[in-house]
């Protein structure tokens, strides 16, 4: 204790003004902020699991629905989803060389692999519109219903021709919830790109706001990740 | 705000030279979530075709490919292995909530499971918030 008592006047790192975990508060609080994100849509996976298995029997086969690929004519499982988790995947390898330009204090290899990884977003909403596009028309010749409504086609928040209501509008959900977070996503990458094109990082004098994005970004792959498992694999 | 702006990221002044990237290690976890992924979708569209397996063993088998994912993009993409054990430690007790949760609805599953077995004629799907 007598030696506790010597260096009382030493800074200690819990005793406030210092940053004990050596990172700064943004990034901190980005990191608790998609902590608490990933509660909600584990949340949400959680109960699509939950109600997947008590409807088992009538839960469609994901590869029966979603087996659309654009300018091709028939049925191809999984072949799509496919490409859009490899868009999301190449997107965070984008991301994360724009993070590793910024510690290098590379103006242009920001901005460069920002421009990708931007054009990499846009590609996966796109196709996200395009499964959405085609899970809401579905299939020509849809389901007949014995009640005298006649024939459903595709899918909405009432009625859907795969399985039960809640098959659709879990989809519709989750898919919707994490297209939105790619869409705010994509804001911020834009913002984050200009901003570091017109030098404003460079001026500061580090990039840690792609850090912070970057963050987000990878977030943002890591529940495609997910969704993808749970929604289209199993 | 002095309080919170004594930690500063690393300064660089506009001078500096720039160093060559190094950048084998993103492409090193890019090639692993690659082939991950491959494998992933190479299982599920083959047991579409033939069905050599049954969809629990895939089930529990893509569960912890997910995980091995999860956990590169998290530490090695995120650089969460770059930050101190206390902030690591932090973040990961909050989902610890998850293992209750998931432990939960397995219990309620099971119970569900035993109504039906019990009433067949109750059906989850019958109900209008479930219906076909």
């Amino acid at each position: 204790m007598a030696h506790a008592v010597s260096t009382v006047d030493a800074p200690k790192p819990w005793s406030g003004g210092d940053a004990p975990f050596n990172i700064s508060w943004g990034k901190m609080m980005m990191w608790f902020f998609l902590v608490s994100d990933a509660l909600t849509f584990s949340s949400l996976l959680i109960y699509y699991g939950a109600t997947r298995n008590m409807n088992r029997e009538f839960w469609p086969n994901p590869d029966e629905v979603y087996n659309h690929f654009p300018f091709v004519e028939g049925h191809i499982p999984l072949a799509f989803v496919s490409l859009m988790t490899f868009i999301l995947i190449m997107s965070s390898v984008t991301m994360v060389l724009a993070v590793e330009a910024g510690h290098r204090f590379d103006k242009k290899g920001v901005v460069k692999w920002m421009i990708w990884t931007v054009i990499g977003g846009f590609l996966f909403l796109g196709s996200q519109a395009y499964e959405w596009y085609h899970f809401i028309h579905g299939t020509a010749e849809g389901k007949v219903v014995e009640h005298g409504l006649g024939v459903i086609h595709g899918a909405n928040m009432v009625e859907n021709e795969y399985g039960p209501k809640q098959f659709a509008n879990l989809f519709f959900l989750i898919t919707g919830f994490h297209g939105s977070h790619v869409f705010s996503g994509v804001v911020l990458n834009i913002i984050v790109l200009i901003m570091a094109a017109r030098g404003v990082f460079h001026r500061r004098g580090h990039y840690e706001m792609v850090e912070k994005v970057g963050l987000y970004w990878h977030f943002v792959d890591l529940v495609w990740v997910f969704v993808f498992t749970f929604f289209y694999l199993i | 705000m002095e309080l919170y702006d004594n930690y500063q990221p690393h300064l660089h002044s506009a001078s500096d030279p720039i160093p060559a990237p190094k950048t084998g290690w993103i492409w090193k976890i890019f090639w692993y979530l690659l082939a991950i992924t491959v494998i992933e979708v190479g299982l599920a569209f083959a047991n579409y075709e033939m069905h050599f397996v049954s969809k629990q063993v895939l089930k529990y088998l893509f569960i912890g490919m997910t995980l091995l994912k999860a956990y590169y993009i998290i530490f090695s993409y995120m650089h969460l292995k770059d930050e101190k054990k206390g902030f690591q430690l932090t973040l990961g007790f909050l989902l610890v909530l998850l293992v209750y949760f998931v432990t939960l609805m397995m219990i309620e599953g099971l119970y569900q499971e035993n109504v039906r077995l019990i009433f067949p004629s109750y059906l989850i799907s019958d109900s209008p918030a479930f219906g076909l």
